[in-house]
């Protein structure tokens, strides 16, 4: 047997990791043979001198810090968590807003052009009927979330609406307790956006959401419309913003460094 | 240790029951602590790295493997920890700052001061050892984890282990001729 093999086989002996035949043999070795069993005394003894190196016992204070650090950990996570939920949506936001947008408005149409009657023209206000700028403005006002949908879904069709409409759209997006319906009315009014007024509300409107899809729906708006007078506003935002909300603040940082750039 | 339990354990932290790494604490904190004060010899270096420990192992839940071992997995994490706070404080890992009152036994003064010194040349011995043999003869004989397990959390051999851990008890003997 090599001399490291005969050495590893002591150590086993040792830490009793040599089975009962492997045990007996050593021991025979022992006894038969002086100079194994000097070499015997020699590793045991280097081995067994490590014991002067035990180490300490563990503070009592270190159950305490891991449950600390755990606990911090475990808030972490279900921050991330959150945050990551809203990402998933913001990942996407190309599709998402303007896509789930344009689903809604699809089957708000689709219920449109059933629930009103076409309008030939393209246009809503002055060669509208006051007739249908009412049932327009009272469906914007209906209980029913699908029917506000209807009602933005077509009025986002026309070319030019009037001022009453306007307000009205600019109401819903700033008060309507559904962000689908002021999602679907951001878009409806981004594409009314030549109007002066309409951008005007649109900056406005920054400093009326308190949700984070909407703030950075509309940060993203006022950054594709290049409309500088957005930037007070959403510096405003900013400050409002939690400071853990390290991923939405990025985001509304980056469209003010943009704007401002512009 | 049941293996079995600690990867059910790990399981379940992996899955999003983190509360069970309070269990796997209670279970490892001594040994784990162990093997990161003989490596560094420094108590409160290592109390600190046992928490940076768990904290990784929190953090880096998604990489433990069910088919694996758990200690395994743990030791490495320990490791990386170390090599990397050795990197950021640019020096050895080992630090041979061994000066706990726990070593010195309730004995006579003339007692204590014999352990002592061959406690000073045992420190001298660990620390002239390469930093290869003297981990894996901590993980041998302090945290008595068999060579093939060893050598797991090491990627390498389990002959490479025996070599190292034979190489290093030569070493040791040398010093105990010596005196």
């Amino acid at each position: 047997m090599e001399d490291i093999e005969l050495e590893i086989k002591i150590l086993d002996y040792l830490q009793e990791r040599l089975s009962a035949a492997e045990r007996f043999e050593l021991e025979k070795l022992l006894k038969t043979s002086p100079a194994f069993a000097q070499q015997f005394a020699e590793v045991k003894q280097a081995w067994e001198g490590l014991d002067l190196r035990k180490a300490p016992k563990v503070s009592a204070d270190s159950k305490t810090n891991f449950q600390a650090m755990l606990r911090t950990f475990e808030m972490q996570q279900e921050h991330q968590s959150l945050i990551s939920r809203i990402l998933a949506i913001f990942r996407y936001k190309p599709k998402y807003n303007w896509a789930y947008a344009i689903a809604l408005l699809c089957i708000g149409a689709l219920g449109a052009s059933i629930f009103f009657r076409p309008v030939s023209n393209n246009v809503i206000g002055d060669n509208a009927t006051s007739e249908m700028q009412n049932k327009i403005l009272m469906t914007l006002n209906s209980d029913k979330t699908i029917e506000r949908i209807k009602a933005v879904s077509y009025v986002r069709d026309k070319k030019n609406v009037n001022d009453n409409i306007i307000n009205a759209l600019l109401t819903t997006l700033d008060n309507d307790p559904n962000e689908n319906v002021r999602l679907v009315t951001l878009d409806a009014l981004f594409k009314l956006a030549d109007n002066a007024k309409v951008r005007e509300g649109l900056v406005n409107s920054i400093s009326h959401q308190h949700t984070e899809l909407m703030q950075v729906a509309l940060a993203d708006a006022m950054l594709k419309l290049q409309e500088k007078r957005s930037v007070n506003p959403l510096k405003t935002l900013l400050k409002k913003q939690d400071a853990d909300d390290d991923l939405v603040k990025k985001q509304l940082e980056q469209t003010v460094q943009k704007l401002e750039s512009i | 240790m049941d293996q079995l339990a600690d990867n059910a354990l790990m399981l379940g932290v992996k899955n999003g029951e983190l509360y069970k790494m309070g269990l796997l604490f209670d279970r490892y904190q001594q040994p784990l602590f162990g093997y990161l004060f003989h490596q560094t010899g420094h108590r409160v270096e290592s109390e600190d790295l046992l928490q940076t420990v768990f904290y990784l192992m929190l953090a880096k839940r998604h990489t433990f493997s069910p088919e694996g071992e758990f200690r395994a997995w743990m030791y490495q994490i320990a490791r990386n920890a170390l090599i990397n706070s050795a990197k950021k404080s640019n020096r050895m890992i080992y630090k041979a700052e061994f000066s706990d009152e726990a070593h010195l036994a309730d004995n006579s003064l003339e007692r204590n001061i014999e352990v002592n010194e061959d406690r000073v040349q045992l420190d001298a011995a660990i620390a002239r050892l390469p930093d290869d043999q003297r981990e894996v003869l901590i993980l041998s004989k302090y945290q008595e984890i068999p060579y093939k397990e060893i050598a797991q959390i090491l990627n390498t051999t389990e002959g490479n282990v025996k070599v190292k851990v034979y190489r290093a008890i030569q070493e040791l003997k040398k010093m105990h001729k010596k005196r």
